[in-house]
């Protein structure tokens, strides 16, 4: 899987590139548009995050342009500091997949890179299996041991986020994030979070799957395949 | 009331006097003339039996002499008023009267002419007939004429106040139709001027909104992602991971102060200015599934009692008030609570249990008022300022001790 990350931010795109490559994807990196612009019309990815404030002639939206003219089937996930509905929408129109508004957590950005991939590529085939827990992605069915166990919305979009950043550390911000967005109070949101894996570990493990969530005292939690 | 209804209620106010000065003049006029004219009569019948008796020491067979009173003294001929019952109509009428001396074979005579004159009353009613009648004429024609003039000449001028009504911040600045009234031509030099102005701090405010944030972000993106990082770092103690948590947590409360504080200049800035006829219903109940979920964790009885209610506001602040307003109750709700939604009689009201407040509900609406649990009360000033722009009614008010109650009147 190859993915070109454009960013004009350096620290930012270095952070990026570290998580994408830590999870096994090859990356190339771009600060400005013009850079950005070449790589795209020499190579072909599979994946496309790009910010749309971008320095060097042209902006995020104009490289969308290009690469639905020169590789159409490419996934594209916009990055943009600017939370405007408009901006958004002009985005989707254009083509893109998804858009993430920063600051944005990279565990969420994993999760959105691995999904749209998903559903790219894979067309069909959206198992993802950690353990002995299967995760459909397309029907929303968890199953332990080839046996379905029926979770609540909110907990089937935690195990997923899960299931996505195997083996990386998530702070419950991220999670009460990722299944509220803006519409968790910081405030409750430790409690809830805690209450729904609570719930989430109990029914896998009362079908008989393997304790996976770890709590990673202080911080939050991680999947973890190690034992404890 | 339109400017040229004014001027015509003004005319015509000003017209009242005019027309009684009018009426009583023209009845002094006409009853002078009258008089003038009876006068007239009455010396030529006078003068014309005097020739005849000088011609013939007789009187003409045709006089005009209601009266001759015998044996009376030289005098010289004068006119008098007088009032005859008319047995007719029973009324006392107003009559001329000449009376002048006569001689005859040496006796003195006094001949009284007499003549009927019109009545006061008859005159005034004929005055005033012919005034009212002249003055509706003259106000229909005058009306008709200023009409005509004032839709000429104030036709810059409205299609100025049109353009302006219409101008919406942002959007290009009009161009008023041109007019060859000096007044009209400097009035729209002022109003260009003054809208350059406000559309160039608008642009200004805007601009630096956005790149304040732009910046904000970008920056709050790696703070967040380098924590992130460091949380993964597997040689982390119990201490570190806290105090990562805590950054990590600071980030995201930072980054969705700064969104509120963004929004908040947005609205002042009124950047927001599509208003639409929306069913306020239909927006509840979205917003009221998004917060399903925590309603339930919190275990709080929700109780809705709504009718349609069409309101004329942006649809993005519509959305934005009402979830202020109803997440502000879920998150200030007591657990195990209660929230009763009202929405009807044009007014949102929404009612939750909460604890017994310290400080006053004006308090709390400023912004960054802090509560109990430190959080910032930057979503009520949203709210405030929200209602400030379409002129709603914001009102906080304590039920029972411990029913907090927010209502917005439309």
């Amino acid at each position: 899987m190859k993915i070109l990350l454009v960013e004009d931010q350096q620290d930012l795109l270095d952070a990026l590139e570290t998580t994408l490559l830590a999870q096994n994807f090859t990356c190339e990196t771009a600060v400005d548009y013009r850079s950005a612009s070449e790589k795209i019309v020499i190579y072909d990815y599979d994946l496309l995050v790009v910010d749309i404030n971008l320095p060097g002639g042209g902006s995020g939206l104009d490289l969308i342009r290009e690469i639905k003219k020169t590789n159409p089937e490419t996934g594209i996930i916009i990055i943009s500091a600017r939370n405007s509905t408009t901006n958004k929408i002009e985005g989707l129109e254009l083509g893109a997949d998804d858009y993430l508004t920063k600051p944005f957590d990279l565990a969420e950005l994993t999760a959105r890179v691995k999904s749209l991939l998903r559903r790219k590529k894979f067309s069909g085939n959206n198992l993802v299996r950690f353990g002995n827990i299967e995760l459909d992605t397309q029907n929303r069915v968890v199953k332990v041991e080839g046996k379905s166990i029926l979770l609540t919305r909110s907990e089937f979009d935690l195990l997923n986020f899960f299931f996505a950043n195997p083996d990386r550390v998530i702070a419950r911000d991220s999670l009460a994030e990722h299944i509220w967005g803006d519409h968790m109070d910081v405030a409750d949101s430790y409690d809830f979070i805690y209450s729904h894996i609570k719930n989430l570990r109990k029914k896998i493990s009362a079908a008989g799957g393997s304790d996976l969530i770890k709590a990673v005292y202080g911080v939050g939690y991680k999947l973890t395949s190690e034992p404890s | 009331m339109k400017l040229l209804h004014k001027s015509y209620l003004q005319a015509s106010v000003l017209l009242i006097p005019a027309l009684i000065i009018g009426t009583l003049f023209s009845f002094l006029i006409i009853r002078y003339i009258v008089y003038e004219e009876t006068d007239e009569f009455l010396t030529y019948e006078m003068q014309r039996i005097e020739r005849y008796h000088e011609k013939y020491n007789d009187l003409p067979e045709d006089h005009k002499a209601v009266k001759i009173i015998e044996d009376t003294h030289p005098h010289k001929s004068y006119f008098r008023d007088t009032l005859i019952l008319e047995p007719a109509d029973n009324e006392q009428v107003p009559h001329r009267e000449l009376l002048f001396g006569i001689e005859h074979n040496n006796r003195h005579f006094t001949v009284v002419l007499r003549n009927l004159l019109p009545g006061s009353d008859d005159l005034i009613e004929g005055t005033i007939l012919i005034m009212t009648g002249m003055m509706t004429l003259l106000i229909i024609i005058f009306s008709l004429m200023v009409g005509w003039i004032s839709k000429k000449t104030w036709q810059a001028f409205y299609e100025t106040l049109d353009k302006l009504t219409n101008y919406q911040l942002g959007n290009e600045l009009p161009s008023f139709p041109t007019t060859t009234i000096n007044e009209f031509n400097s009035l729209q030099h002022s109003l260009t001027e003054l809208l350059r102005k406000s559309d160039n701090d608008f642009r200004r405010t805007r601009e630096f909104n956005e790149n304040a944030s732009h910046e904000f972000q970008t920056h709050l993106s790696v703070i967040r992602a380098e924590t992130e990082s460091l949380m993964n770092y597997s040689q982390l103690n119990q201490h570190d991971a806290s105090c990562l948590a805590t950054i990590h947590r600071s980030t995201l409360s930072l980054s969705r102060v700064q969104n509120a504080l963004l929004l908040l200049s947005k609205i002042g800035n009124r950047e927001y200015n599509q208003p639409v006829l929306i069913n306020l219903v239909v927006t509840v109940e979205r917003i009221l599934e998004l917060f399903n979920e925590q309603i339930e964790l919190r275990g709080l009885q929700l109780t809705l009692d709504m009718e349609p209610t069409e309101v004329r506001i942006d649809p993005g602040l519509a959305d934005i008030l009402l979830t202020n307003l109803i997440k502000n109750a879920i998150r200030y709700s007591t657990s195990n609570g209660f929230i009763h939604l009202e929405l009807k009689n044009k007014q949102f009201r929404i009612t939750n249990s909460g604890p017994i407040l310290k400080t006053t509900p004006d308090e709390l609406m400023e912004r960054f008022s802090k509560g109990e649990t430190g959080n910032t009360g930057i979503g009520l000033a949203i709210v405030k300022q929200i209602c400030e722009l379409y002129g709603f009614k914001l009102t906080y008010t304590i039920e029972n001790v411990q029913n907090h109650c927010l209502s917005v009147s439309f």
